[in-house]
């Protein structure tokens, strides 16, 4: 298992150090999907990053906590255990299909190096085992791919490119970070085919990054809401979103325009997540939630409320799951 | 009386093939027509590269068309130039997906957001233009205490807003957003929508709203027209396209749409979608040949189409309205075999 036990983050800024995530724990079975979900900025790329401590090089420090592979701290781990790690037994993929890929190497150069650091192969071999991972992503005339480079490529073709990159060592665990967003509608639809596909044919865990609901819905087993740094709802996928618990997972659902009635406003929620550093007392939600009262100022246990393996981190629940289901 | 009429739009990009081969022609639109009314909201829709943003740049004189017609409170805009051009284009303004990549960064928001004013009404003075800022700003939902500020460390719906203000400012008649919330959060978004719908509202604005978001699509738009390689393929009133999809296609389109509800995954097995499977690629649509091919004619859904037949190929795309049934008069399906009207 890969898991993140009570996580805190920091970023370095000129005038200190700003906590950006706190006290995350989130378990990667083999097997499973984990959907990461949240608005815009509360903090899943950083935490998702933390995984292969890739923020390091941005001023992300660890604060607290660890991230644990086979009883193994990766923030103990040098730089070769780390390289090994990194994209070998853990594979990320990243939101921009775009920038991801180096445009100056062939789409072959690219997968070739990445297999030949994790797997033990002769350049021939390397060679006919990219043809067949894209292959394996549904591109076919892998040959031909193989010399092109990705200007060459459609935004869904360079997203296969990148998926087959992550399986290339035959990774356990991936970590995707909004693995479709910039794909359209169709594209989008056929990733997460691709995506389902090979997830359950090799067993693996699935970290899912993503603030979309839809995607939530199509591939998580579980969920974890993240809010300014904190995780506040937990449970399976079924759980959340039939009975929401914590509010912000009820309002963040219920701006969806799959929602709404037409003609009517959203339920937009007003104002905007606080930043590192910006975060008030007891419940970071407080102000901006229908239901807060005295009683929010105050710190919040986490998972004050759980039934059976769903949490919430929210001292008004019952109201909350009173109001839910609608 | 419509507000915005364009007729059988055409615009034929050439350029030298990927790797130095011979001239390539991107038959971007091909025989676009359509209209907006005051007050109302048309949106295309169609995946990446089926000629969205290339109808709008023409539409907004960004870009010539080959031919085809546009017409703008009743004048014809292609043949506007120069200075009757310019104050044409006070009538309609453009909103992008990320408005800021557009704007100066060494320029004030209260600059950038009022410049269309030293155009647009060039008798007013500065204070007068400040005013007219600030108060366009506040429309928009932010506070005027950002005039001063330069554009960088905004957020992306700050930067919407800003945005929909700039366009705002000259008190426009039609606003032409090509995909305004699609880089946004779902709830940054439904904050931006909401804008949208009551500034729309206010000043009786006709939106062109092009999305790749269906579900955005259905909650915005009055009526919806469907494009793919460059044809506008279906036509109609949202609900009833949504309800009752005609072109084979735009099935397809609606049934990529990602759940509301994990109980709903269709695709709960290990199959794949069923309709998109038919011939699964993705290959960027846009009709592409050689100058020295003849030109591609024919449906050009029907290499991924389940019901394509060998008459496809002989097929002049064109918006049919006779074919649905009569309740949905304002219904055009360009297909020979569309789906019966029925079919939900
Ligand atoms: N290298 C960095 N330096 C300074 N601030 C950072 C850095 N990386 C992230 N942040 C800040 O930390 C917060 C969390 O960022 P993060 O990228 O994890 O958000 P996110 O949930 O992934 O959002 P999105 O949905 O927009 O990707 C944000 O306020 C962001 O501005
Ligand atoms: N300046 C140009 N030169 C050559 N080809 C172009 C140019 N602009 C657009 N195209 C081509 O025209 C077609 C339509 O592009 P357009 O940008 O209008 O699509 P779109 O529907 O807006 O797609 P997206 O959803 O990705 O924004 C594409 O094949 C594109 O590559
Ligand atoms: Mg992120
Ligand atoms: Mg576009």
């Amino acid at each position: 298992m890969l898991k993140i036990e009570h996580l805190s983050l920091a970023i370095a800024t000129s005038d200190g150090a700003k906590a950006a995530v706190s006290d995350v724990s989130l378990t990667l079975e083999p097997g499973h999907v984990l959907g990461l979900v949240g608005e815009s900025g509360c903090g899943k790329t950083l935490t998702a990053q933390s995984i292969l401590r890739l923020g390091e090089h941005q001023g992300i420090v660890r604060s607290g906590g660890r991230v644990v592979l086979d009883e193994q701290d990766i923030f103990d781990m040098d730089e070769k255990a780390l390289r090994k790690v990194r994209g070998g037994r853990v594979a990320m993929i990243f939101q921009e299909p775009m920038t991801a890929l180096n445009p100056v190497f062939s789409i072959g150069a690219q997968l070739i190096e990445v297999i030949r650091l994790h797997l033990n192969m002769t350049r021939k071999q390397a060679e006919m085992r990219a043809a067949a991972l894209l292959a394996d992503v549904g591109l076919q005339d892998g040959e031909r791919l193989l010399k092109q480079f990705p200007d060459g490529l459609s935004g869904g073709m360079r997203q296969r490119v990148l998926i087959a990159m992550a399986m290339a060592a035959e990774p356990d665990y991936i970590v995707a970070d909004e693995p479709t967003t910039a794909l359209d509608v169709s594209v989008q639809a056929r990733i997460i085919d691709l995506l389902r596909k090979l997830q359950r044919e090799r067993q693996l865990g699935m970290l899912l990054v993503t603030h979309d609901f839809g995607l939530i819905a199509e591939l998580a087993d579980e969920v974890a809401v993240m809010y300014a740094g904190q995780i506040v709802e937990r449970g399976s996928v079924y759980d959340v979103f039939q009975k929401p618990a914590h509010p912000y997972t009820r309002a963040l659902m219920n701006c969806r325009p799959e929602m709404a009635k037409k003609g009517e406003p959203l339920p937009a929620i007003s104002g905007q997540v606080p930043a590192p550093g910006d975060w008030p007392d007891g419940c970071r939600f407080a102000a901006r939630c229908p239901l807060a009262d005295s009683d929010c100022t105050q710190s919040v246990a986490e998972d004050a409320w759980q039934a059976d393996v769903h949490m919430a981190r929210c001292v008004h629940v019952d109201l909350a799951a009173g109001e839910a289901g609608g | 009386m419509s507000l915005l009429k364009v007729e059988l739009l055409n615009k034929t990009f050439s350029s030298g093939g990927i790797w130095g081969g011979s001239r390539k022609l991107t038959h971007a639109v091909n025989n676009v027509s359509f209209s907006v009314a005051r007050g109302e909201t048309l949106a295309i829709v169609g995946e990446s590269g089926s000629g969205k943003s290339t109808t709008a740049r023409i539409v907004m004189r960004l870009l010539d068309a080959d031919s085809g017609s546009i017409t703008l409170l009743g004048e014809d805009m292609i043949q506007l130039k120069g200075a009757a051009l310019r104050g044409k284009r006070k009538h309609m303004q453009m909103v992008f997906q990320d408005p800021f990549a557009s704007l100066n960064p060494r320029m004030r928001i209260v600059d950038s957001v009022g410049e269309g004013l030293r155009v647009h009404a060039a008798d007013l003075n500065r204070q007068q233009r400040r005013q007219r800022v600030a108060e366009i700003l506040q429309q928009c939902g932010m506070d005027d205490s950002i005039m001063d500020r330069y554009p960088h460390q905004f957020s992306g719906g700050q930067r919407q807003r800003i945005g929909i203000a700039r366009a705002l400012v000259v008190s426009p008649d039609l606003l032409v957003l090509d995909e305004p919330v699609s880089a946004l959060d779902v709830s940054v978004q439904a904050q931006i929508l909401n804008l949208l719908k009551g500034l729309q509202s206010k000043h009786d604005l006709a939106y062109l709203f092009i999305s790749h978001d269906l579900s955005v699509v259905r909650h915005v738009a009055d009526r919806v027209a469907v494009m793919f390689a460059g044809y506008i393929v279906e036509q109609g009133n949202v609900e009833d396209v949504y309800a009752h999809p005609r072109h084979p296609y735009t099935r397809a389109l609606l049934d990529a749409r990602p759940v509301v509800h994990p109980a709903e995954r269709r695709r709960n097995k290990d199959e794949s979608a069923a309709t998109l499977e038919a011939v699964d690629t993705d290959i960027a649509p846009a009709i592409e040949d050689t100058d020295t091919d003849e030109s591609d004619t024919g449906c050009p859904y029907r290499y991924r189409c389940a019901q394509a037949q060998a008459s496809c190929a002989d097929y002049q795309v064109q918006l049919d309205q006779r074919q649905p049934a009569a309740a949905d008069n304002n219904h055009a399906v360009a297909c020979l075999f569309p789906l019966a009207a029925t079919k939900k």
